[in-house]
């Protein structure tokens, strides 16, 4: 718990001037345009796995022909003032029953910003109050869901809806059982070839053209956990093995 | 399990450093306050807060490919990036008499001048009795709000050594603020 001291050492300490804040964005433009050129990202197919949890683990790298989508879901924030009363639980819950994500997963944050009164008084100024969504699974327009979400939730006007492409996904299941959406492929510790041959027929239905390869290997970690790492890659004309 | 913030940011400068401008933007409206913050109550002159501020920034963008994650939290290297910056701003523009060394710079945060209060007052005055290293993890931990861990990445300290000079410090504080000094100005000191 805060002690009386510590409180007062940041009432005393904390505050700063006010950023300007036309030259705060004056400064986002400029740096913005010193990034260097946006790298055409790495296409991945859409078998790529994350790591499981509890006793079994498995893992795909894939070599990658260079047309096939990498995404995965997508990693939103909504970001609101502070002062906004909001429920996150409820958001959550509109966008699990709205577009059913694979998963999903959040995160609240505050941020806030101190300074100083004209009588020398520090005041706290409320920030900006940060909802992370994590959804998993099928694409989302988030325009539309955006506007969705201020319909059925008023208090969001005036906020914003930030987006990030999800690339990689934490899947685990209890049991050392490991499903997979997109190839919809169950890799049980029983059924290495089954598995082996599920795959190569989902990539082929998936229009993979050229040669697949599969391979299985059971490991242990440095935690002497189970490790099982499923390798897949595909070779066209100019061939790439896995990372 | 949800991704902490700090991997979050990770993966935000390595796409930024990729040239997307999106995740740079996120990391930048994310990490301005903070960085703007620390620089504000150490630099006098608003002009030059926003000055050193921009070049912080410009340092980042052209380091953001060589940000290594397992070193240091993002925002504990862009506020190493920003203490650099500060440190020698201070030297060159000789704002502050004592220019020893970095923490002697950076050690005392002190908006309000006599406090408003003997309480405050009493608490600034001891807080000046330390050592300017000392110091200078108060200002960081009560000022610009970094945790012990982060303190020791950027003081290239360590975090048990960073908790065991702050449980002292704060020891010695607490044992001056029950015994205020009466005499104005002057602090008793409690051994």
């Amino acid at each position: 718990m805060r002690s009386d001291l510590e409180g007062d050492l940041r009432r005393a300490l904390a505050s700063a001037p006010a950023p300007d804040t036309a030259r705060r964005d004056a400064l986002e433009d400029e740096l913005v345009a010193r990034l260097p050129p946006a790298r055409a990202r790495r296409r991945w197919p859409r078998i790529a796995l994350g790591i499981g949890l509890g006793g079994a683990l498995a893992a795909v790298a894939c070599a990658l022909p260079s047309d096939y989508d990498a995404d995965l879901g997508h990693r939103l924030a909504i970001v609101v003032a502070e002062s906004t009363d909001v429920d996150p639980r409820a958001i959550a819950t509109f966008v699990e029953e709205r577009y059913a994500p694979d998963e999903l997963r959040m995160a609240v944050s505050q941020h806030r910003t101190r300074e100083e009164g004209p009588d020398g008084s520090v005041i706290e100024q409320g920030g900006e109050l940060r909802i992370e969504i994590d959804a998993v699974g099928e694409d989302i327009d988030t325009d539309e869901m955006w506007e969705e979400l201020v319909d059925a939730f008023p208090e969001l006007e005036g906020g914003r809806l930030e987006d990030e492409a999800l690339r990689t996904v934490v899947h685990g299941t209890l049991g050392g059982r490991l499903s997979h959406a997109w190839l919809d492929v169950v890799i049980d510790r029983g059924s290495i070839e089954d598995a082996k041959a599920q795959i190569l027929l989902q990539l082929d239905a998936q229009g993979f053209d050229g040669q697949a390869h599969v391979e299985i290997v059971d490991d242990e970690d440095p935690d002497g956990h189970h490790r099982r790492e499923v390798r897949v890659w595909v070779e066209q004309d100019s061939h790439e093995p896995p990372p | 399990m949800f991704s902490s913030w700090p991997s979050t940011q990770s993966r935000l400068v390595r796409r930024a450093a990729e040239g997307d401008a999106r995740a740079f933007r996120t990391l930048y409206r994310a990490l301005h306050p903070a960085v703007h913050g620390y620089v504000g109550r150490r630099v006098a002159t608003p002009a030059d807060v926003e000055d050193l501020v921009a070049r912080v920034f410009h340092r980042v963008v052209e380091n953001l490919a060589r940000f290594d994650a397992s070193k240091a939290s993002v925002r504990g290297w862009v506020l190493g990036i920003t203490r650099n910056a500060v440190i020698d701003h201070l030297r060159t523009r000789r704002e502050i008499v004592a220019l020893e060394d970095g923490p002697e710079l950076l050690a005392v945060v002190d908006p309000i001048a006599d406090g408003p209060d003997p309480r405050t007052a009493a608490i600034l005055a001891g807080v000046r009795e330390l050592p300017a290293s000392t110091r200078e993890m108060i200002a960081l931990h009560f000022a610009d709000g970094l945790s012990y861990r982060e303190i020791a990445e950027l003081v290239g300290s360590t975090e048990a050594a960073v908790k065991q000079r702050m449980a002292r410090a704060l020891r010695e504080l607490r044992t001056l603020v029950r015994e205020p000094e009466p005499a104005k100005g002057a602090a008793r000191y409690a051994i």
